[in-house]
């Protein structure tokens, strides 16, 4: 087994770790966006006249999939796949990357999902009253706030992990 | 810039002047109207309430308000889009009332309630006919006459389909089984073949048997005389009326739909009528008088009383004093600059009508956060001209009005704070021309105006971002402090929150001092403000317990409402990371526009799409990100430490449109 990361290499953990941010980062966003979109749909339905609101509120369990991207993003601009050359990174430094990335993943797995279900909630008061959608976006941004704290900490490690 | 002071009236005048004087009231629009309770209330026992004619007149109203909902509901997708630019209908109060009442606009509700009935009844006919077509076709080779499939006295005839996989074996076992049995092939597809037996009624049983063996499946042949062929000829003519019908209907519904526009102006009449008849029945009557119980502004009392004068001077108004915790409605009114921060106070509910109004408080701090989430002065100049030209060109009602108003200013302070922290769409300094640039003391090349990097130097920002939350923490304390030493017991407000706030300050000081920002001998004086704040705390807050040991633990205990500033400020980061999150999108953006460029001799074209596309897309997003949660660092962080809120609205009774723009508002509460 250690022989297989030394072959590995360090490039290669860090770019694992930036597919951890970006997949979970994803799947939690997805889940989050299809829970909001379906509800979302329900309201349309009934009330054509409410597909502007109703798209802003579901566009909110998406930001979780864009903090992913651009943890994995920064990944590949410090390990300078982006610009065709390449660093030759220690394992140490590959795998300080990949746990770099982990924090954001998993909180914006959790945070996606969950602030989808709370959107879908929100969709309910949309529904009844479109006056309320300000309460809804702002319930919904209560649980965005971890992943943005996830997508901080991982963020800062790539920045200042030494390369 | 505050809330403004409610007074409790009664109004009291002679029934006969009833109308007139609610219509009065309505253009008044200031006033908010209680109902007066009839039954199991003291003051109420000598009331009366609506007489049976007001019931009728809501009734028609309330009729005539459905059918016209209805009509312009039914007409709308007919109707022709108004252009962005044209606004909305506009008019006067009195051109509304003019129009409302000399248009007919039952005769369009009927014609509405016609023209559905009858597409209603083609569309239907339409779907049977449909089906009977899909049905019916594959036998359109059958050679037989309808009337003659229904058999004779010993022969019967059936109509059906195998599947087209196993129809060469059961026509082989069907051969084998009698030779009374002859069947014949009509059509055949690719799943179904279509068959007609004709058997003697002496094996009937058996042949069932078999085809419910061989899964067939019996179709019946549609009633009447003649070939299938013609049938489905008829079948087809019956279509193409059903649909010039449908057409037809169509084309009058779009002639209809020429009206949409007075019968949005009627709605909007009709929706005043509602209103006042509704409020009738809020009223209180005596044999001979009427009685409004409600709120009105203090200061526009005098007007009031001047407008009814002008009609009657058979009325009295008397001022009530408030009853015990009677919450009276809220009405905050702030003007020029700060107006618009109000779609902030009032997304979150307004505050009681005993604090105060958050909105100057939050308007500096809610536009600094929103700035530094976005971070990018070219796309605050691009917010601030796409919301200045809408303010101008287009009409709108006074929440969104305010809303604009409030996304224009978001992007001038965006444009200045983004400048700082030189935010250019992402691009990066050492990549640009000289003159666009400078080289700092560090020897990073920064672009002009720019103070600091966020993206190699995030934990300035960080800094600054806490620092700020800090601030505002302790102003909120410092609000309430001030509130509820001036409206409240003053023994209590300097123990509960003047305790607090001077020990928040010494905290201030203390990381000031720490940080060496304060000159030497502070850091001492820092760590005995911070001691001393303890021990007051510990001292002030057990205060209310009887035994002198709960006294000191509930006094040490509410040290840990430490705990929770600290998580307020740490809240704050989120201005950091979102800052972040625009400048690294921006980046993304602008390497794949690079990679774009790449591509031989059309590159350029992909590289602008992306890079316009790209960049709107940030812009887009991130200020919905950045409104949110600068908004919600007010609510959450901010308003916890000075306002309750749950005030209920002043609901003034007055002329509310849906559709219509007033020219010349009554009053400023009147479009919703």
């Amino acid at each position: 087994m250690p022989e297989f990361f030394t072959q590995v290499g360090g490039l290669a953990l860090a770019i694992a770790g930036a597919g951890i941010a970006v997949i979970f980062g994803g799947i939690g966003s997805s889940v989050g966006v299809g829970l909001a979109g379906q509800a979302g749909a329900g309201v349309v339905t009934e009330q054509p006249e409410k597909f502007g609101k109703v798209l802003v509120l579901e566009a909110l369990p998406g930001t979780q999939g864009i903090y992913g991207f651009l943890v994995g993003f920064i990944i590949l601009l410090v390990t300078g796949i982006l610009t065709g050359e390449p660093k030759d990174l220690t394992l140490a430094q590959g795998w300080q990357l990949f746990f770099a990335c982990i924090p954001c993943g998993i909180a914006c797995l959790f945070s996606g999902i969950h602030q989808g279900k709370v959107v879908a909630g929100g969709m309910n008061m949309v529904a009844k009253d479109d006056s309320q959608m300000g309460k809804a976006m702002v319930l919904a941004a209560m649980v965005e706030t971890y992943a943005v704290l996830g997508f901080l900490v991982s963020a800062l490690l790539v920045f200042f992990i030494k390369l | 810039m505050a809330i403004i002071n409610v007074k409790k009236i009664q109004l009291a005048a002679v029934s006969s002047h009833k109308d007139k004087i609610l219509e009065i009231l309505q253009d008044f629009g200031s006033m908010h109207i209680e109902n007066i309770e009839t039954e199991n209330t003291k003051a109420g026992a000598n009331l009366n309430k609506e007489s049976k004619k007001d019931l009728l007149d809501i009734q028609k109203i309330e009729l005539d308000y459905a059918n016209i909902e209805y009509a312009i509901k039914m007409l709308a997708p007919y109707g022709e889009k108004r252009g962005l630019l044209a606004g909305p209908i506009s008019l006067s109060d009195e051109e509304i009332a003019k129009k409302a009442t000399s248009f007919d606009f039952n005769h369009i509700v009927k014609q509405c309630v016609e023209i559905e009935d009858e597409m209603a009844k083609a569309k239907n006919e339409l779907n049977f006919l449909k089906n009977e077509k899909i049905q019916y076709t594959p036998w359109k080779n059958l050679k037989v006459e309808l009337q003659n499939l229904k058999g004779s006295r010993r022969a019967e005839i059936i109509t059906g389909c195998f599947k087209t996989v196993t129809y060469p074996q059961a026509k082989e076992e069907l051969a084998g089984l009698n030779n009374l049995i002859s069947l014949e092939k009509v059509h055949a597809d690719e799943k179904l073949t279509y068959v007609t037996i004709v058997f003697s009624r002496e094996i009937e049983k058996e042949l069932k048997q078999f085809l419910v063996e061989h899964k067939f499946l019996e179709t019946e042949m549609p009633a009447g005389d003649g070939l299938i062929q013609d049938y489905l000829k008829t079948v087809d003519g019956k279509i193409s009326n059903n649909e010039k019908i449908l057409h037809e209907k169509e084309n009058e519904l779009k002639k209809l739909a020429k009206n949409l526009d007075d019968l949005k102006i009627t709605y909007d009449y009709l929706n005043w009528q509602k209103d006042k008849a509704e409020t009738k029945r809020k009223v209180g009557n005596t044999e001979y008088s009427f009685i409004v119980n409600a709120w009105v502004p203090g200061n526009k009392m005098g007007k009031l009383e001047g407008a009814i004068r002008e009609h009657t001077g058979e009325f009295n108004i008397t001022e009530l004093p408030l009853a015990e915790g009677e919450n009276p409605p809220v009405i905050i009114e702030n003007k020029g600059v700060v107006w618009p921060f109000e779609t902030l106070t009032r997304m979150y509910g307004l505050p009681r009508h005993d604090e105060m109004d958050p909105t100057p408080f939050l308007s500096v701090f809610f536009i600094i956060y929103f700035a530094l989430c976005l971070t990018d002065a070219a796309y605050g100049l691009i917010m601030f001209i796409v919301m200045a030209l809408a303010l101008k060109y287009m009409k709108f009602g006074e929440g969104i009005k305010r809303l604009v108003k409030l996304l224009m200013y978001c992007g001038l302070a965006t444009f200045v704070i983004g400048a700082l922290f030189g935010g250019w769409f992402g691009l990066e300094a050492d990549k640009m021309p000289e003159f666009l640039t400078y080289t700092n003391a560090a020897g990073e090349k920064m672009f002009l105006f720019q103070l600091v990097n966020s993206v190699t130097n995030p934990l300035t920002v960080l800094i600054l971002a806490l620092a700020l939350g800090f601030a505002q923490i302790l102003f909120g304390t410092y609000i309430k402090l001030y509130h509820s030493f001036m409206h409240g017991n003053k023994k209590d407000a300097l123990m509960d929150t003047g305790s607090w706030a001077f020990m928040l300050t010494g905290i201030g000081f203390f990381v000031l001092a720490a940080a060496k920002v304060l000159p030497s001998p502070a850091d001492t004086i820092g760590q005995w403000w911070v001691i001393m704040g303890a021990v007051i705390l510990i001292l002030t807050q057990g205060r209310d317990k009887k035994n002198p040991i709960l006294k000191l633990l509930a006094g040490i205990l509410s040290l840990y409402g430490l705990v929770n500033y600290m998580s307020d400020v740490l809240s704050y980061s989120r201005l950091l990371a979102l800052g972040l999150a625009t400048a690294i999108i921006a980046l993304a953006v602008n390497v794949i526009v690079n990679l774009a460029m790449g591509i031989p001799y059309i590159g350029w074209l992909f590289a602008i799409v992306i890079f316009v596309g790209g960049h709107v897309f940030n812009l887009v997003l991130n200020a919905l990100g950045s409104f949110i949660h600068a908004g919600r660092l007010q609510f959450v962080e901010f308003f916890s430490k000075f306002l309750e809120g749950g005030g209920k609205e002043f609901q003034a009774f007055s002329k509310k449109n849906k559709y219509v723009y007033v020219k010349q508002p009554a009053t400023n509460q009147n479009i919703n």
